[in-house]
């Protein structure tokens, strides 16, 4: 990763930015039960198989930056949310990617839960956590 | 048809990193290098708004459906297989340098 970093900083002209968008380095997915205004929380996912990819990434921009070879602009943190039909389309959607989360233990009981007292129209609320970071490069 | 018949994608909905993407760094006219662009899902929301893009991939698969995404209207983007450690381009070309879910 560090590699990446400095390999990309050749090809950027002086004073040339670098934009990166990471997943949040704590907030893992976040699952809730939605119906008409009501809002059931169930809780994070966790993903300790992914976790130590985001603690490298983060290393990696923290190491250049104390290096000098980019000087950081700015570091934001941003959600989103999708709305999921049902456990099932939950499901899938948590296993897209190659390292999907999982729920911490009782959560996903808390979910079925949640889900077999819902009133009509609920759906599976999944809301995403990311960071924007901005590296000017330093020098030429 | 039902309501969620397409599963949503796990990436924000379209235009939100764009948006956030400028609040940072002005895309307009500039030289941009996109490091890990996938399937081009991001290169083809803001490539009209740069001067030229190259976007870099490993995977050859992901870069076809990219080339494939970008045939029609985008004039401006060229995508590569490979990745940042190992693309050979003259030192200093780009503008800006981005990394969307890919470090």
């Amino acid at each position: 990763m560090v590699h990446a970093l400095e390999r990309t900083a050749r090809h950027l002209a002086a004073h040339g930015v670098c934009v990166l968008i990471q997943p949040h380095r704590t907030r893992r997915p976040f699952i809730a039960v939605v119906a008409r205004g009501r809002r059931v929380p169930i809780g994070g996912l966790v993903n300790p198989v992914f976790q130590p990819l985001i603690d490298a990434a983060n290393d990696a921009i923290a190491s250049v930056v104390d290096r000098g070879l980019f000087k950081l602009l700015n570091r934001s943190n941003h959600q989103f949310s999708v709305r999921l039909a049902n456990p099932s389309q939950l499901h899938r959607y948590l296993h897209n990617g190659q390292r999907p989360p999982r729920f911490p233990p009782g959560a996903r009981k808390r979910l079925m839960a949640a889900w077999r007292s819902r009133p009509p129209g609920a759906e599976i609320e999944v809301t995403e956590y990311m960071t924007l970071i901005g590296l000017r490069r330093v020098g030429a | 048809m039902a309501k969620h018949a397409e599963l949503p994608s796990d990436y924000p909905p379209p235009a939100v990193e764009v948006r956030l993407i400028r609040r940072i760094v002005d895309l307009r006219g500039k030289r941009v290098l996109e490091i890990g662009a996938g399937d081009g899902r991001l290169t083809i929301q803001y490539a009209s708004l740069a001067s030229s893009v190259v976007a870099i991939e490993p995977d050859p698969a992901n870069v076809a459906l990219a080339r494939e995404s970008a045939a029609t209207g985008i004039t401006n983007s060229s995508f590569k297989v490979g990745t940042a450690e190992r693309v050979r381009m003259g030192g200093g070309a780009f503008d800006i340098a981005l990394f969307s879910w890919s470090l």
